[in-house]
């Protein structure tokens, strides 16, 4: 398919936008809310409830996180085509985040197929009760688990360093200084995001941190439903 | 340890499609000798480690003091111009010398870097005066910029940026590095900015400064130290600009 010169800038611009709004937003969002996890499993489920019962929310997930992310998943596959990686002979270390930004990418097509589809699609997941059962379960098999510690880290890593390069394509850093300072604030986001994203997953299996809250959060036994009467 | 002798592997071609092949030579150490001192020697007598006669080796020079970029190549495995590439600089084993990658090879260490120039016209790298009456004076110019004009000026179009470049190869329509800086430097030049828009949108399309993906390698190798990193971020802001203003009609 060819398209107007103009028109593939504006397909570029948009896939640098989509990737920090919608998507890196419902990054944001989607683990705050699975980080409801480390206040119980019926705070998580309530949570999960509130989501899938907004208004309009069809719309909303269509519009606001499936279409975007298909359209960055199939501009970025076609740009990762594009590229001829040469860290064996140019091991700098922008170099590497070139090569690590494309190779996340691809490995979250992968991720997100399986992650959507046994959480959403899976006959498991559409009959069980409670989403947070549910997910303990899944993430009970290490394999599991670890395939969704690396998915989190992925995410957080292609986000975290698409900023940096969000931040080049927009012009909002030009300087070499202020280049340099994007990528530690980036680097500081992917860390930071990647603690908050394991910790979600941890608090499934019951060995989730409590951190940063102003309030004794409800023992994280996984094993009483009705734990919100605590909080 | 000083090297006593001075042991070359060269990567050479003899026609544009031929199969490439590797020779060995070797030759008394001198001091200050740099690689195209060597390859000089070498077509003085142009004979193999082994003894065996050969061709003499084909490769482009002509400033010979690291101006006209025409002499780059891969100094093992390293874009650099070999003018002035020394020896003594060089760790004590056998210097390999290839063409550089990304280019059509002619032969041997000669390449053709037409697609460089190609992009330096796409992006109309010159300042458009018609000649045909004197127009006075320019602009005067602050000497902060002068002194950026001068770091984007000396370009030598020699394509160590677009050889490591993983975003400038077959598979991409990516004009590189090196014209897309030029956009920065005459689009803040006062006459050449009466073409700025001109020079934006030829960036804008297919080929253009979004294929590229940040790796920054180029700003690694130049050897003019151009800030060609800070030139896309002035240009993604640039082109930013423009893109909204067509988009919401301007
Ligand atoms: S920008 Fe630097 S590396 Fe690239 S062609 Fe010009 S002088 Fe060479
Ligand atoms: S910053 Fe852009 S132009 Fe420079 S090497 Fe990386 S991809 Fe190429
Ligand atoms: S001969 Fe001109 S740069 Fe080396």
């Amino acid at each position: 398919m060819r398209v107007s010169d103009s028109t593939y800038y504006t397909l570029k611009r948009l896939h640098s936008l989509s990737g920090v709004v919608p998507i890196g937003a419902f990054l944001l969002e989607h683990f705050l809310t699975n980080s409801r996890a480390l206040q119980g499993a019926a705070a998580f489920d309530r949570a999960a409830a509130e989501l899938a019962g907004l208004p309009y929310v069809v719309l909303l997930e269509a519009g606001g996180i499936w279409m975007p992310i298909l359209f960055h998943m199939v501009l970025g596959i076609l740009i990762a085509t594009t590229s001829q990686a040469n860290l064996d002979r140019h091991g700098y270390a922008r170099n590497w985040h070139y090569s690590l930004q494309r190779f996340s990418g691809l490995f979250l097509v992968l991720y997100l197929v399986y992650h959507t589809w046994s959480t959403r699609f899976s006959a498991e997941a559409m009959s069980a009760p409670s989403l947070f059962a549910y997910m303990r379960e899944h993430l009970s098999h290490p394999g599991v688990f670890a395939f969704y510690v690396l998915g989190v880290i992925a995410a957080c890593y292609h986000f975290g360093n698409g900023l940096f390069g969000f931040a080049i394509h927009w012009g909002l850093v030009t300087s070499r200084s202020a280049q340099r300072w994007a990528g530690r604030a980036a680097m500081a986001v992917v860390v930071v995001l990647s603690l908050v994203g394991i910790n979600a997953l941890l608090a499934f299996t019951g060995h989730g941190l409590n951190l940063f809250q102003k309030h004794a959060p409800p023992p994280a036994d996984v094993t009483v439903m009705n734990a919100s009467e605590h909080r | 340890m000083a090297r006593t002798t001075i042991e070359l592997r060269i990567k050479r071609q003899d026609t544009p499609t031929a199969a490439p092949y590797w020779e060995e030579f070797s030759m008394p150490w001198r001091a200050n000798m740099n690689v195209i001192s060597c390859l000089m020697e070498i077509r003085k007598r142009p004979v193999t480690r082994a003894g065996q006669k050969t061709t003499p080796i084909a490769w482009d020079a002509s400033c010979l003091e690291e101006v006209c970029g025409s002499c780059t190549m891969l100094v093992n495995g390293k874009p650099c111009q070999s003018c002035t590439q020394l020896v003594d600089k060089l760790p004590d084993a056998p210097i390999v010398l290839e063409p550089l990658t990304k280019f059509p090879i002619v032969r041997d260490l000669q390449v053709d870097r037409t697609r460089m120039f190609e992009g330096l016209k796409q992006v109309k790298a010159w300042i458009a005066i018609d000649g045909t009456h004197d127009l006075g004076p320019g602009p005067r110019v602050s000497e902060s910029e002068r002194e950026i004009a001068y770091a984007f000026s000396r370009c030598m179009t020699c394509g160590c940026c677009m050889e490591v470049c993983p975003q400038f190869n077959d598979r991409s329509d990516f004009i590189g590095p090196a014209p897309l800086a030029q956009v920065r430097l005459f689009n803040a030049h006062p006459t050449g900015h009466m073409n700025a828009r001109e020079r934006l949108e030829s960036i804008m399309g297919r080929g253009g400064l979004s294929e590229c993906g940040n790796a920054q390698n180029c700003v690694e190798v130049c050897p003019k130290e151009i800030p060609l990193t800070e030139a896309f971020g002035e240009l993604g802001r640039q082109t930013t600009g423009l893109w909204l203003k067509k988009l919401f009609g301007g």
